[in-house]
């Protein structure tokens, strides 16, 4: 079983890309399971992706990047022994650290693929400007493998070039892939990406 | 008495939740285009309460609402222009659930049950729903303190 993170800020598309790449993965043969942290007791997200027929287990009462750690080591756990996934998508809340959750599954000895963290050129000037939240958005891209900035429909090219340019001061290490699942840009590129690194690992 | 998120993450400061789950009735049975424009309005409406009471931002807003065979997913971050609905028609119903979730940049607990509330209020009023049944109401972050003690 690997482990593959897709995180990044709140609304940012996370589980619109989940979506898509479960789907993508499944059709290449591979057995994708999905787990969901949420801020809020109650799921929304696990819901819609269980509705549109992925399997789906849900961890609540907090982020698991911090505070209900141990249950996403015994979801993990839980999920190798019972459903045997080839892969396993995280979505962590929006608020979570991809190198905590990261730091954690290492303990247990699963293999991580890659860490995604999507973020919202549409909203960038909020993103990067806004004191905490600049410092949170910060600790969530230096985490990344890949940075797919999401919503590139949205934005003028100048928007998105700014945006590449900011994340890359970032992150100079991260592979950097434009997105935008209303026109289906890069969704194919992170598969490959995926693909690729899961036949070497 | 209210809790924020960032009690056990310096990360989080300035973001805070609120989420609860209702079933709604009305007299007339409700078709999916109804529900579609309630929810919409309500997205609408918990933002901007939220950014009347102060909020600096929106971080995400969303709902799940199910009838009959039918759900619908609802989400804004803020901009009226940005709501988005999906989701499956299913047959005409005389009430459905509905979830919302309600994160939100600069505004308090408190604050932000207010506007979720005061909007789900206000929408459902407006729409000619007449009954409001809670069945879960949780202060997120409270729950996982708890549980973490």
């Amino acid at each position: 079983m690997k482990l593959l993170q897709i995180a990044g800020y709140l609304g940012s598309g996370k589980t619109t890309l989940i979506i898509e790449l479960a789907r993508s993965l499944s059709e290449a043969g591979n057995k994708v399971a999905i787990l969901v942290n949420e801020i809020g007791e109650i799921p929304v997200d696990g819901r819609v992706m269980q509705d549109y027929g992925l399997t789906v287990k849900d961890i609540g009462g907090g982020c698991i990047c911090c505070q209900v750690v141990g249950s996403m080591i015994g979801t993990l756990k839980k999920l190798a022994e019972s459903q045997k996934p080839d892969i396993v998508i995280v979505e962590p809340t929006g608020l979570a650290v991809p190198g905590s959750i990261s730091d954690a599954v290492k303990r247990i000895n699963i293999e991580q693929l890659l860490i995604i963290v999507l973020f919202d050129t549409s909203r960038q000037e909020k993103l990067l400007n806004y004191d905490s939240l600049k410092r949170l958005i910060s600790t969530q891209l230096k985490d990344a493998d890949i940075i797919a900035l999401s919503k590139v429909d949205l934005g003028s090219e100048d928007i998105v070039e700014h945006a590449l340019q900011a994340v890359s001061r970032i992150n100079p290490r991260a592979r950097i892939i434009k997105l935008s699942s209303k026109r289906g840009d890069g969704i194919l590129e992170i598969v490959k990406t995926i693909q690729e690194i899961s036949v070497k690992a | 008495m209210s809790k924020h998120v960032n009690t056990r993450n310096p990360l989080h400061a300035e973001i805070n939740a609120y989420s609860c789950a209702v079933i709604l009735s009305s007299e007339n049975l409700i078709h999916d285009a109804d529900l579609r424009k309630y929810a919409a309005k309500l997205m609408t409406s918990i933002s901007d309460e939220c950014m009347k009471r102060g909020a600096r931002d929106v971080g995400h807003i969303k709902a799940y609402i199910e009838y009959d065979t039918g759900f619908l997913f609802a989400d804004t971050l803020g901009d009226p222009s940005d709501v988005t609905i999906e989701g499956r028609s299913g047959s005409p119903s005389y009430s459905f659930r509905i979830v919302i979730n309600s994160v939100i940049y600069g505004l308090d607990e408190d604050g932000i049950k207010n506007a979720t509330e005061g909007a789900l209020q206000k929408v459902s009023e407006s729409s000619g729903i007449i009954s409001v049944h809670e069945t879960k109401k949780t202060t997120p972050i409270q729950v996982s303190d708890r549980r973490t003690k």
